[in-house]
């Protein structure tokens, strides 16, 4: 009999450690962890772009030279737009931050265009979509869009698996996200939605 | 009116949850314990998301708060270039030596939904010569998408082509979204149709990824026989008659083989009492369905007539007091069925 009583207290012990650590985990996961991403209102994280893209002889290339290090833009106001390759809202809205950047760039603001798909390498954005001028429905449909990049004043990046820089913002990456930091490095806006060049204006325009 | 409340009384202690059952509800819970993921569809990215869970729970789940196995060694065979990734394939051999494929019948979120869903009742599709063959198809998908295409091609094959957790997933974080619904195309169309697919037949046939599809199943199996627990076959009260392999409901040719996800529905039936759990004598009660009374609290001598003593050595109050012992002994132990 002493053995069945000890074997209870064995059992009602194992299910009382369960049932803590499923306690503990669920309260810690819900209200303790804080995620590290940033919100509106906090300073954006520092970051560097992997990839720089620059304009050459009407192609884009892989500029090795520019550097991008968020920190150092302190001063200037910050947009930041996340695209992809296979989001058609987020390439027809690039003209839209070019024109800003021709705009406001003398009043110290900086667009940089983001590419996220982690993915895919740099040289494979740019070879099977940017550059691409075969006959697919792909190049027909946005080469008009692709080929005036080259031309174009903002800066086009692309960040890996590695550094992912989507990871920093709290907000979910369903292209196009949008992120305008002041010149204080604040975070004032950050929407995934796709804006006209008026909604931009009325947006940077206060910070600047 | 008291007729009702009677009813459902009954209903409810018919269809009380197996211990099995409750262990896979907590398991899920603990494998997706960031419930505000799912309300906000972001993914918890903090210190434990590194440590390999044991069942399949995707990554990328809103709720994760581990990485999946599979999708762990997929990657480390990307990035491991000439080195072995020894961190995963030490996590996941230690839990597969530790457990086998309990990990499937017991902890496994994506077992449990096939298990709820086999609880629908439909006519069922039972096992045969040709699920027993198709069962090897899972070691297939195993070699060639977990180790080989991850290893020449740098991607996870079975993460990108197959795994209906994945699917569940991203839908799970279902962005509403321009951007993302426009991004949809034939990739997504056949993991979609694949996962409805599984679903579907996982209410026909029981547990369908598990037994066909699923690699990290067929990687626990090489080490159930060496786990530490699970189910063991005592061959010497054996008596071949069968009815184990007819109950169970995986593709087994043996009890405890690598198909056995030890669920424990062979031990209620084996007539012999030949299966036990592994490690019965050490941790778990000796099995339910025997009573043994503890040989130190019966007092032998009061039970036997002993042949030189003369009689007043043993008086009644002995023998009365060891019935009572005996008696008292079988009334405290339990009978586990499976509901």
């Amino acid at each position: 009999m002493k053995k069945f009583k000890m074997w209870n207290w064995w059992k009602i012990g194992a299910c009382t450690l369960a049932g803590g650590v499923l306690i503990g985990a669920v309260s810690y996961y819900n209200f303790v962890y804080k995620a590290e991403a940033a919100q509106v209102g906090d300073l954006c994280p520092d970051f560097t772009l992997d990839y720089i893209f620059g304009g050459e002889d009407g192609k884009m290339v892989i500029d090795e030279e520019q550097t991008f290090w968020m920190d150092q833009q302190r001063g200037k106001v910050v947009v930041l737009n996340f695209w992809a390759t296979y989001c058609e809202p987020c390439i027809k809205e690039i003209p839209h931050f070019n024109e800003l950047q021709k705009e406001y760039g003398e009043d110290g603001l900086e667009v940089v265009l983001l590419e996220g798909d982690v993915s895919t390498s740099a040289q494979s954005v740019l070879d099977s979509f940017v550059n691409l001028n075969d006959d697919s429905e792909y190049a027909k449909k946005y080469r008009p869009y692709y080929e005036q990049w080259p031309t174009y004043d903002c800066t086009f990046g692309k960040y890996t698996d590695s550094n992912n820089i989507g990871q920093k913002f709290d907000i979910i990456l369903n292209f196009p996200v949008t992120v305008v930091v002041d010149r204080n490095g604040i975070i004032q806006y950050m929407e995934a939605a796709s804006l006209t060049y008026e909604e931009l204006e009325d947006i940077v325009l206060p910070l600047l | 009116m008291k007729n009702f409340f009677v009813k459902m009384k009954n209903w409810i202690v018919n269809h009380l949850p197996t211990k099995r059952r409750i262990v896979q509800l907590y398991s899920a819970l603990l494998h997706n314990a960031y419930v505000k993921g799912f309300i906000t569809g972001k993914m918890y990215l903090g210190g434990t998301k590194n440590l390999c869970v044991p069942g399949l729970n995707c990554y990328s789940c809103p709720g994760a708060i581990g990485s999946c196995p599979l999708g762990s060694l997929q990657n480390a065979m990307i990035s491991s270039g000439t080195r072995t990734p020894t961190y995963v394939l030490g996590i996941i051999g230690l839990l597969a030596l530790m457990l086998g494929r309990t990990i499937c019948g017991w902890l496994c979120p994506v077992g449990l939904a096939q298990d709820l869903l086999y609880k629908i009742k439909t006519p069922k599709i039972r096992k045969s010569k040709v699920t027993r063959a198709l069962s090897y198809l899972k070691y297939f998908i195993l070699v060639t998408l977990v180790v080989i295409v991850p290893l020449v091609f740098l991607v996870p094959g079975f993460c990108e082509y197959i795994c209906p957790a994945g699917t569940m997933a991203g839908i799970l974080s279902f962005p509403n979204n321009s951007g993302w619904l426009s991004a949809l195309g034939p990739f997504f169309t056949w993991k979609f149709t694949l996962l409805i697919l599984i679903v579907v037949m996982s209410i026909f046939c029981y547990r369908t990824f598990c037994r066909f599809l699923c690699p990290l199943g067929a990687l626990y199996g090489f080490f159930n026989k060496v786990a530490l627990l699970g189910v063991k076959l005592d061959k010497t009260k054996c008596t071949d008659c069968g009815l184990c392999q007819g109950v169970c409901p995986m593709d087994i040719k043996k009890v405890g083989d690598h198909e056995c996800i030890q669920c424990g529905k062979c031990i209620s039936v084996c007539p012999a009492k030949a299966i036990t759990w592994k490690g019965a004598k050490l941790f778990i009660k000796h099995n339910e369905t025997e009573t043994s009374a503890p040989l130190e609290s019966v007092n032998l001598l009061g039970m036997v007539k002993p042949k030189v003593e003369p009689m007043q050595e043993t008086n009644a109050q002995d023998v009365i007091e060891t019935t009572r012992t005996i008696e008292n002994t079988s009334s405290e132990v339990q009978t586990d069925e499976e509901v």
